[in-house]
């Protein structure tokens, strides 16, 4: 048990900063991680040594974090990535040159605002590859949805979040994506 | 194929085009059919660069957006894990199923006579103290809303009383109930004291029981379909409880 805790606990800040990110709360978030950490002890004969641990315990946190909206009665998460797929159908016109400037000066600060107004099926998948630098396969096990899924949910979340920075308007879009959530499948 | 058709052909590929570490999900071919397409069409072409602008605008900006865990998440953690392992062994010791063995918990504590609840409680009021950053916060009325709509339970929390010295601190989820008992932490005159809230359904605690055990003192009293239990160290926490009783029928709870 020992070993087991101590190679899951080497993923403690990253899986800790994707549940703050998930719940936008910090006292949520420490609840995610330790209902997350004792899932995966419960069920720890099922995990194979020496494969994907990481993977494995995000698996484990997105399960635990859609299981937990929908569970909660009256939450306002609904679970609808076809919505994320809707509002992903306008293509963007193209950039001029000093909008790639502007991005590349762009704040943490800033960019957390725009991420936090991406649909949660875009944020998610963005976040565990950008920053949290997961590969594709491992995302698409997380998340539980075909590799190709994972493409494009982070190519639209990428232009989304590239079109809110340039416009400075983080709220914008959000509020013209109304209920577009996380899908768990 | 339609022009159209071959953008959104395209579209999931731009995503790893431009990354220099996304080995494994393009192939060459991939990889030339995408400069092709890019090269005919100035829209995708655009959403290529907003792509991998945001891409390395994130990667440069990661750890600034990585929150590290506070430094008592470990142990809890490591102590969550612990206490789940030891009932797994029981339950499957008993031939049950985890569900059944979470059930038993509630319905143990539930049945227990009131100085068992009470000596369980004192426990848990010391075990789960240190805790206490890791606690949701809120105005009472925030906290009991969030309760319930995470919980789906409703609880009444008493709120701060300056002249006897109490403070609400937050309330976070006790883990041996499952989690499903809440636990009120206040602080009175700087000493922590816990007030605990459970369904007990059909069961009443004569008026006010006050139980002293393992060096704590708790009082019992049920309100609705709940047990309330003040726990505290060695304070007399008879005065604080008429007072959290008198407000809460006030309220009409």
């Amino acid at each position: 048990m020992a070993r087991f805790s101590d190679d899951a606990l080497t993923h403690l800040d990253a899986l800790y900063s994707t549940a703050r990110r998930l719940t936008r709360n910090p006292a949520e978030a420490e609840d995610l991680v330790q209902d997350t950490f004792v899932k995966a002890f419960r069920h720890k004969a099922r995990f194979t040594p020496g494969t994907n641990l990481r993977a494995w315990l995000f698996a484990i946190l997105h399960n635990t974090f859609l299981n937990d909206i929908r569970r909660r009665k009256g939450s306002p998460v609904e679970v609808d990535a076809d919505a994320a797929e809707r509002a992903a159908a306008q293509r963007p016109a193209p950039g001029p040159s000093p909008e790639q400037w502007l991005l590349s000066r762009a704040t943490a600060a800033e960019l957390d605002t725009a991420l936090a107004a991406l649909p949660e099926a875009y944020r998610e998948a963005v976040w565990l590859r950008d920053v949290q630098e997961l590969s594709y396969a491992e995302i698409a096990q997380v998340l539980n949805v075909p590799v190709g899924t994972v493409m494009s949910r982070i190519a639209r979340g990428r232009r989304q979040l590239h079109d809110r920075l340039v416009s400075g308007d983080g709220a914008a879009i959000r509020s013209a994506d109304p209920g577009v959530k996380a899908k768990g499948t | 194929m339609s022009i159209r058709e071959s953008c959104e052909a395209i579209e999931p590929l731009l995503a790893p085009f431009g990354e220099p570490d996304a080995a494994g999900v393009m192939t060459p071919d991939d990889r030339a059919r995408v400069a092709a397409h890019l090269a005919a069409c100035p829209p995708c072409r655009a959403q290529a660069e907003a792509c991998r602008a945001a891409h390395d605008a994130l990667k440069a900006c990661a750890a600034e957006l990585s929150a590290p865990a506070p430094a008592h998440l470990a142990a809890r953690c490591r102590a969550a894990a612990a206490r789940a392992s030891a009932p797994r062994r029981a339950a499957r010791w008993a031939g049950w199923s985890a569900a059944a063995a979470a059930a038993a918990a509630i319905v143990l504590i539930v049945l227990m006579p009131e100085r068992a609840i009470a000596t369980q409680l004192a426990v848990d009021h010391m075990k789960c103290a240190k805790f206490a950053a890791g606690a949701m916060t809120g105005t009472p009325g925030q906290l009991e809303t969030a309760w319930l709509a995470k919980r789906n339970h409703q609880v009444t929390i008493p709120a701060e009383n300056a002249a006897d010295g109490l403070q609400l601190v937050g309330v976070r989820r006790c883990v041996s109930t499952e989690g499903n008992m809440a636990h009120v932490m206040y602080a009175r005159h700087g000493a922590p004291i816990s007030l605990f809230i459970f369904k007990t359904p059909g069961r009443q605690h004569a008026g006010n029981t006050q139980v002293e055990t393992v060096g704590h003192k708790a009082i019992l009293w049920t309100a609705g379909q709940n047990t309330y239990a003040l726990v505290g160290r060695g304070q007399d926490l008879s005065g604080t409880a008429a007072w959290m009783q008198t407000q809460m029928k006030n309220r009409g709870r």
